[in-house]
């Protein structure tokens, strides 16, 4: 009888251990389909932030649960897990590791629910804009542009640029910033053209870019377009530089580019030669559990975590004091994608970086950290 | 001179349309079945060599024979397999199954490759073309001189050979060519394993040129094709290469204006609507 | 056992029972006639004898062998060939090519489907020339008037070098001219020694040519043997008179 009652009491208290004793996060990403490259990266980034706070106590003593679906890049799909993570699995804050379509439905049912969210790297700039609790970690199209027209303009001097825009939210949003910008620092816009997403053949278009002799190419897609659109022009002979963003900010970019990808630089988020103890940690720990090198979904999805776990621990599971903590961050360096500076306007406010494709690896390239360039236009 | 080079684009996209949709309305002639697991068959033949060249050697040649080897054995296998059973069914039946193998296929990918797309290091010596006016890369002439070789092999076979006239007998009349001592078994087997390796070549080549395998990349070949079949006529393996050549011209050329944001892929679907509006047989058809 | 032997056989078509019991006997060399009223079964024996069809019962023997139940074209290799009541010719090949499918019936298999046609190209003109065909070798089957069409679906059948010929309603709409030349070109298969089975409406065209006549009616053989016999067999005369059909003198 005795054995019995110490049998169920140590039954309840390992129970009440593992139950009470977790922060359930949401998580979702594309895990199957054309987004599945991007997908289990940034799952893996996330699931390390995890680890790494868990292995250092948890959050005010408890551990964090990463609680995570597949979205296969769809807004359907994100929606129905978004109302899943909300009613189901009474998540204290989500984080979106999936692109800009899915997550801004996802974000309309968080703000509506009343539970935070943050978008690792989806820049479509309506997603913050859905409400006060909806808050963006990686680098918005606005910013991103118009670092990139700095960079083309004046770091590389180019003054005739061609503009290859990729037709979906993420990509005409950032040629629509790049292109103003450019513009107005005086450079002169050649050819612009934009093809849809999945697009395989850019010869056409490129043999008519060729004719037109720019000194630089913003092409805005993810790894697969980016990859053939590099490939491509060399192969036709085109010797501009071509400047992308962090949709090629994948090793599968540079695996499917081959050489093409040689001297390719890209406004992204992520320095890997950053001297920063917290990035080389990273990219060593993501490179020993994937086999591959880090890029800046997963980054992202990193950094994602670690200010949705700050949060909880400043303020506690109430959806306001955890919106009111991220409002007030200030100097964040735990990050791999910052250091952020701030939060403004529900965005992190950090410095721009610019990575080149040197042998085979990006590289650092350069750094933006003026505030004209890196805190987005209207704030 | 832009024209001449954006010619070269349309013949390199004309080409492989051409490939593939030969083996479609060459099934469709004989048997009346519309063959979608076609395109499943154009992706087999790309991973069987991304096989080849990531595990037995990087020759671009090797790669091809073993893609098209295998893609013809599938096809005869979906023929005799499954396709044999159904034929006396209405023809929807036969239809519905070929989108269901289709479908497997392409779920059967994604399960052993995984979602992503590969690149495909193979490697290849060929020659390049520098005029002033227009290149052609090593890759696209190789497609170019491929098909045209694979044509004319074709064009003997289907002219000049004891199984190339018994398959126009077939396509103009199955029951009677049974009759005159056809053994129309056999012969469907090996039109399906000739129109199988094409197809799978097709899919090699494009691997090749794009340095991209992934488990959707016939999806979109999958309704091409087919657009092209309709518009040659369905049947008409003449009318399918001229047809392929006009599609890929229109999309080029089109594609490549300034102003026309318009999809790319979806111009096949206009000419679709068009050419069911007014020439239902299309060009050569015997619908 | 002679060249073609059936067994009891008969064919049922849901409730219809359109052939009953037929034992045929035809002979090596022989020209045999089998007649009836409409729907007495005949092209429905021929669709059964050529494997078509499947026998509800019965059997049918070729060369002492059993070849119910085989594929068309397995027949066909066997040695038996056939023509059609309305004529089916490849309409887009041409008369040249028609014969040359028939002819590669005994290569595709064996010495290399993909071998071009050599000389099967001058065999399918001598049969060309044999049903008066040949300056029409190269023109598409389909354009053909109907007369000459029948002579394309004889020509075809012989160049399967069948041991047995089966023809159905080979007289069919043809003219008193074109049956005079009918009867000959019968007559020269007859000699090179292929046995002939024909079905025909046509009984002036029966009587001349053939040697044994089976009647059927409503699928049973009601009557057996020479021409004049059969004329004047009353059952025979029966079964026409009764249903107001072709008058039997001819």
């Amino acid at each position: 009888m005795r054995k019995f009652v110490i049998g169920i009491l140590l039954f309840m208290f390992v129970g009440l251990y593992a139950t009470a004793e977790t922060v359930k996060i949401g998580f979702f990403a594309p895990l199957t389909g054309f987004a599945a490259a991007d997908g289990h990266s940034a799952l893996a980034g996330a699931q390390i932030a995890v680890d790494f706070i868990n292995a250092a106590g948890g959050v005010n003593g408890k551990m964090i649960e990463l609680v995570y679906y597949d979205d296969a890049a769809r807004a359907d799909q994100a929606s129905a897990i978004a109302r899943k993570l909300i009613e189901q699995d009474k998540v204290v804050i989500a984080v979106s590791g999936s692109y800009s379509t899915p997550t801004r439905a996802a974000a309309k049912i968080f703000q509506e629910a009343g539970v935070p969210m943050i978008s690792a790297y989806a820049i479509h700039p309506s997603i913050i804009e859905t409400g006060h609790l909806i808050f963006r970690v990686g680098m918005g199209a606005p910013v991103e542009g118009v670092a990139g027209a700095y960079l083309a303009v004046k770091e590389l001097g180019a003054k005739k640029i061609a503009i290859l825009t990729m037709d979906n939210d993420f990509g005409v949003s950032l040629s629509e910033y790049f292109k103003d910008t450019a513009l107005k620092l005086g450079a002169e816009i050649v050819f612009e053209k934009k093809f849809p997403l999945g697009e395989k053949e850019f010869r056409a278009i490129l043999a008519q870019v060729r004719v037109k002799k720019p000194d630089l190419i913003w092409a805005t897609g993810y790894y697969a377009e980016a990859a053939n659109i590099v490939s491509q022009a060399r192969e036709l002979g085109i010797t501009a530089t071509i400047l992308g963003q962090e949709g090629y900010d994948s090793p599968k970019f540079i695996e499917l580019a081959g050489e093409a990808a040689e001297g390719v630089i890209i406004v992204t988020d992520l320095n890997r030669d950053s001297e920063r103890e917290i990035v080389q940690k990273f990219l060593a720990e993501y490179e020993e559990r994937t086999g591959h090198p880090a890029d800046m979904v997963a980054a992202s999805a990193f950094d994602a975590i670690k200010v949705a776990a700050y949060a909880i621990a400043q303020a506690g599971t109430d959806a306001e004091a955890i919106a009111a903590a991220i409002d007030n961050i200030r100097h964040m360096y735990d990050v791999v994608t910052g250091p952020f500076f701030a939060f403004l306007g529900r965005e992190a406010i950090r410095p721009v970086e610019v990575q080149i494709v040197k042998e085979g690896a990006f590289r650092f390239f350069h750094t933006f950290t003026e505030p004209e360039i890196i805190i987005p236009p209207g704030l | 001179m832009d024209f001449l080079q954006q010619l070269v684009f349309a013949l390199v996209l004309g080409s492989s349309y051409a490939l593939i949709a030969i083996g479609l309305t060459m099934v469709y002639g004989i048997l009346k079945v519309l063959h979608v697991a076609h395109a499943g068959i154009y992706t087999l033949g790309a991973y069987m060599a991304l096989l080849v060249v990531t595990h037995l050697t990087r020759n671009f040649w090797v790669a091809l024979l073993l893609g098209m080897v295998a893609a013809g054995l599938a096809g005869v296998l979906i023929y005799r397999g499954v396709y044999y059973y159904i034929l006396r069914r209405p023809r929807i039946v036969p239809l519905i199954v070929s989108i269901g193998i289709f479908t497997a296929m392409n779920e059967l990918f994604r399960l052993l490759f995984g979602p992503y797309q590969h690149a495909f290091p193979a490697v290849l010596r060929f020659p390049m073309v520098i005029t002033p006016y227009f290149l052609i890369t090593q890759k696209q002439l190789l497609i170019i001189v491929l098909t045209t070789f694979f044509l004319l092999m074709l064009y003997l076979v289907l002219n000049k050979t004891r199984v190339g006239l018994a398959w126009q007998a077939c396509s103009q009349d199955l029951s009677m060519a049974g009759a005159v001592g056809v053994p129309v078994d056999w012969a469907v087997a090996l039109n399906f394993l000739l129109g199988s390796a094409l197809a799978g070549a097709a899919g090699v080549l494009m691997a090749f040129y794009r340095n991209m395998v992934y488990p959707t990349m016939g999806n979109v070949v999958a309704y091409k094709a087919f657009v092209v079949v309709v518009l040659g006529g369905f049947g008409s393996v003449r009318g399918s290469v001229i047809a392929g050549m006009l599609l890929a011209l229109v999309e080029t050329f089109l594609g490549s204006l300034e102003w026309f944001n318009f999809p790319r892929d979806a111009i096949a679907f206009l000419l679709l609507i068009l050419v069911l509006m007014f020439r239902p047989k299309g060009l050569f058809g015997r619908l | 056992m002679e060249l073609l032997e059936t067994e009891g056989l008969t064919k049922d078509f849901g409730g219809l029972r359109a052939v009953d019991h037929v034992d045929l006997v035809v002979r090596r060399g022989e020209i045999h006639g089998v007649i009836g009223p409409n729907g007495a079964g005949k092209t429905t024996l021929f669709n059964l004898i050529t494997g078509y069809l499947r026998p509800t019962y019965g059997a049918i023997h070729f060369k002492e062998r059993r070849i119910d139940g085989l594929p068309t074209h397995r027949i066909v290799t066997l040695g038996i060939a056939r023509t059609f009541q309305i004529v089916r010719p490849f309409t887009e090949l041409s008369v040249l090519e028609n014969v040359l499918v028939a002819w590669g019936h005994r290569y595709y298999r064996k010495t290399g489907p993909f071998r071009p046609y050599a000389n099967a190209r001058r065999r399918a003109r001598e049969i060309l020339e044999s049903v008066g065909l040949a300056d029409r070798a190269d023109i598409p089957a389909g354009t053909l008037p109907i007369g000459l069409q029948r002579r394309l679906e004889i020509a075809r059948a012989m160049a399967l070098e069948p041991e047995l010929m089966l023809l159905d309603e080979p007289a069919a709409g043809l003219t008193e001219e074109e049956i005079g030349g009918l009867k000959e070109l019968v007559g020269r298969i007859v000699a090179t020694g292929v046995t002939v089975v024909l079905v025909e409406h046509r009984m002036s065209f029966v009587m001349d040519i053939c040697e044994v006549i089976t009647v059927l009616d409503h699928g049973r053989v009601i009557a057996e043997g020479a021409p004049e016999e059969v004329a004047h067999d009353p059952a025979v005369i029966e079964a026409y008179l009764g249903t107001g059909s072709v008058n039997a003198a001819g």
